[in-house]
């Protein structure tokens, strides 16, 4: 597989790479900041290519406009798999670091074997292997029916595996049964806005914006069921650990946070309702960009609380260099698709 | 078929969606604004064609559904002062409680209205229109497609047959409406 890059993606990656490799540095500097606030922006750029194949399986399981329109940059997405695999790797070298449950021996018999290292990194390979195999078949274009019914089975479950042990063993006493599909519901979006953006910025427009506009407003409210009701739940429930976890977001600067991402998922949320807006190209990328903010900080609020300002700065960091490598390599990664897809003999 | 009584429309039939979507975009061209259509199927572009912008249904929608909500919580708040219950040291207006039977009651409100707007603007129920006595009109819902000039104020019978001929239609039926008993 070729990546043919311009001048601009190629300065655009070595830029990244040198952000990303000053917050590993800095993460000998502050370890447990420093690389919680890289685990945020790494399960962020990861959502990229993991949201773009759950949205082309459901596009080969429920065909339609959106699928035509979303199919090729979707299926570029999914060729970032590898660097969002080599993205986790800090994570796992430094999960000591990272995660309170290491080398805790307070914890239950169960928590004891699920919870420690070799188990953590197996159910992280095992997720990003099924991830990989399963976009080399879509994208392959063999057997993509049968593929994308096991996949939409086996996707959900193994992310909602690496959900628990990345993000909610942040903290041991923290348990929710929705957070695997917030989780899910989380990649999903950020995967279809960067789809949206990359869609909207190269090649002809959309023929019908109105359903990608449709689907964006589809994804807002089911990421406002997915923030409101665990919080009803544990709200009514009243139990101790769960309820610490949101106390822990409760004061000036994270309420802060949640009314930004409130606001920029809120208001897009309200704008999809009309017609206009949906179908307006300029619209959709405006509310594209603020639903992403709005997701990211979402991130910021489940990721960062209790780690300092240090954990804050690393996590946008994170973003600006892994985003540089997104920004880079989309394109690069979508002409290639288009190149697969040429017939044989008019390929460059 | 009705052969008396005042004129209520003229109609020009099609054979193809295509030619009634050119037919009725050069009715409007021509200045005709009382303008209907009648197909088998959803001809698309068919709305536009014919300037249809009625927003009656999802204006009520977003009222009935402001007034589902807010009917809803304040429900809840004045049964909350009525029959005061203290649970874990909640406030008696306790927002997130409220919000599950305030979503129910919006959607009801705005499905209501929905409904309601639907029915009055197609003034429903109704068992019998004027064009149901045209000949043929049965294949509406066949194969043939229909483009009516509705009767007004400045309706003029030959104009109307002049322009609908121009557009060579397989025919032109005037359709009567039934004299009141």
């Amino acid at each position: 597989m070729r990546y043919r890059t311009l001048r601009r993606e190629r300065i655009m990656v070595l830029a990244g790479t040198l952000v990303c490799g000053g917050v590993l540095l800095a993460s000998l500097w502050s370890p447990r900041a420093v690389l919680t606030g890289w685990l945020g922006g790494a399960v962020a750029f990861g959502a990229v290519p993991s949201g773009a194949l759950l949205l082309m399986m459901m596009m080969r399981l429920i065909p339609g406009l959106w699928g035509d329109d979303l199919r090729l940059s979707a299926e570029a997405a999914t060729l970032l798999t590898p660097l969002a695999a080599a993205a986790m790797l800090p994570v796992l070298v430094g999960m000591g670091a990272i995660y309170p449950w290491v080398g805790d021996r307070s914890l239950s018999p169960f928590q004891l074997i699920w919870l420690s290292p070799l188990p953590f990194a197996l159910r992280t390979l095992l997720r990003f292997a099924a991830q990989w195999w399963l976009g080399h078949c879509m994208r392959a274009r063999l057997r993509q029916t049968r593929t994308a019914g096991a996949g939409v089975m086996l996707m959900p479950m193994l992310t909602s595996l690496v959900a628990v042990d990345w993000l909610m063993s942040l903290d041991a006493g923290f348990t929710s049964s929705a957070f695997g599909l917030e989780f899910i519901q989380r990649e999903v979006t950020i995967g279809f806005c960067a789809l949206l953006l990359l869609r909207l910025n190269l090649g002809r427009a959309p023929v019908r914006p109105s359903v990608l506009g449709g689907l964006l407003l589809t994804l807002l409210l089911l990421s406002a069921y997915f923030l409101f009701l665990p919080f009803f739940v544990i709200w009514s429930s009243n139990l101790a650990p769960n309820v610490e976890w949101y106390a822990r977001r409760w004061d000036l600067e994270w309420e802060a946070v949640a009314w930004a991402f409130g606001l920029l998922g809120g208001i897009p949320l309200l704008a999809l309702l009309f017609a206009r807006i949906r179908s307006s190209l300029a619209w959709l990328k405006l509310l594209s960009v603020a639903v992403l903010f709005s997701t990211l900080l979402q991130l910021a609020w489940v990721v960062l609380p209790l780690r300092g300002a240090t954990a804050a700065l690393a996590f946008c960091a994170t973003l600006t260099g892994l985003g540089l490598f997104g920004v880079a390599l989309l394109p690069a990664a979508l002409r290639q698709r288009i190149d697969a897809r040429l017939p044989r003999d008019a390929r460059r | 078929m009705a052969d008396s009584g005042p004129i209520f429309a003229v109609l020009a039939v099609f054979d193809t969606p295509r030619r009634l979507l050119d037919a009725a975009r050069a009715i409007r061209a021509q200045g005709f604004r009382n303008v209907d259509a009648f197909t088998p199927f959803p001809v698309k572009g068919l709305e536009q064609a014919l300037d249809l912008s009625d927003r009656r249904v999802p204006a009520a929608m977003l009222i009935g559904g402001i007034v589902g909500a807010a009917s809803g919580f304040l429900m809840q708040v004045g049964t909350s002062f009525d029959y005061p219950l203290r649970i874990g040291g909640r406030p008696l207006v306790a927002v997130p409680a409220f919000m599950m039977i305030a979503f129910e009651l919006m959607v009801l409100g705005a499905v209501l209205a929905a409904l309601a707007t639907m029915f009055i603007s197609n003034r429903l129920p109704r068992l019998h229109h004027p064009v149901f006595d045209a000949d043929g009109f049965d294949l509406s819902a066949d194969d043939r497609f229909y483009l009516a000039i509705l009767a007004d104020a400045q309706f003029d019978r030959d104009e109307a047959g002049k322009a609908l001929a121009a557009l060579n239609p397989d025919a032109i039926i005037d359709v009567r409406a039934r004299p009141r008993a």
